[in-house]
């Protein structure tokens, strides 16, 4: 089971709204190599690792890839915070905005939407380890 | 557009904010090196030290302005601050 | 009290075609909590800062 703690693992304070930096920085959110990706995939693969030191890194770092997929949707809310009609349409950002208005939805730069093809969990450690490194070191 | 701070919390609210962030991550990161040195003894004293520190902080902090975690809540106070105090990602907070 | 070795710690025992992370060798942190929580890790040892298309050695 999981606690939540009431604040971001690190500030994000952005006084300057931003939709198209906004359009770019929401795949680290839902995207191929995004947090939650990286979240899903640690916690998926947990459950069959044979070692408990290393179930416990997984289970660790799945938690802490939650921290930061909040903090990246802090930083799409704050960059896309009380845009008017006008900046939402010259911005670009009119074709999320159709689906999701200002509300924050796990996708790729590119429009894609997350899913769990993005991550693998196969029960082996050496395969499920080199997952995790690949797709750390990219991200 | 410039659409300014969200009432920002004073300046002592913020750096003993931001004194717990810099400590739990300490502790995060102790965390993580003891789940694969699981027996290093200078690493678990450091746990145990920044640990320490960190619940005497989020204690004041909690006193002085409102809940971080439900384990440490004011139950003296006759607001559940925790639901009407703002959430993080509303960036006066943190 | 146990002795926590890593299991292989010499690159002779290696075998081929495999690949290998090395172990974290110690945990000497910044003494700096300030300059840990800017750089992303409380580890010097693990400091890679990324410079576009390599890391520092």
């Amino acid at each position: 089971m999981w606690n939540y703690e009431k604040r971001l693992q690190y500030p994000v304070k952005i006084t300057q709204t931003n939709p198209e930096i906004a359009q770019v920085i929401i795949s680290q959110y839902g995207g191929p190599d995004g947090e939650l990706a990286a979240s899903m995939r640690y916690l998926a693969q947990r459950y069959t690792m044979p070692y408990n030191t290393v179930t416990g890194v997984l289970t660790d770092i799945g938690t802490e890839e939650l921290a930061h997929f909040e903090m990246i949707c802090a930083i799409v809310y704050q960059l896309t915070r009380n845009l008017t009609p006008e900046e939402i349409k010259e911005s670009g950002f009119d074709k999320y905005y159709v689906d999701h208005t200002l509300a924050l939805w796990p996708q790729a730069a590119g429009g894609i939407p997350f899913n769990a093809c993005e991550f693998q969990s196969k029960g082996d450690v050496i395969t499920d380890l080199m997952e995790d490194m690949a797709a750390d070191a990219t991200s | 557009m410039n659409i300014g701070c969200k009432p920002c919390m004073d300046s002592e609210r913020q750096r003993l904010l931001l004194e717990i962030s810099k400590v739990d991550f300490a502790l995060k990161e102790l965390n993580l090196y003891l789940d694969t040195h699981p027996y290093d003894q200078q690493g678990m004293e450091n746990f145990r030290q920044y640990n320490a520190l960190k619940n005497k902080l989020v204690k004041d902090y909690t006193e002085k302005y409102g809940p971080l975690v439900l384990s440490i809540v004011d139950m003296d106070s006759r607001e559940w601050k925790w639901a009407t105090q703002d959430w993080p990602w509303e960036g006066g907070y943190n | 009290m146990q002795e926590w070795k890593p299991q292989m710690p010499y690159p002779e025992q290696f075998p081929v075609a495999m690949a290998y992370v090395p172990w974290q060798r110690n945990c000497n942190m910044y003494e700096n909590l300030d300059e840990a929580f800017k750089t992303g890790t409380i580890f010097p040892e693990l400091n890679k800062p990324f410079l576009g298309r390599c890391v520092k050695g």
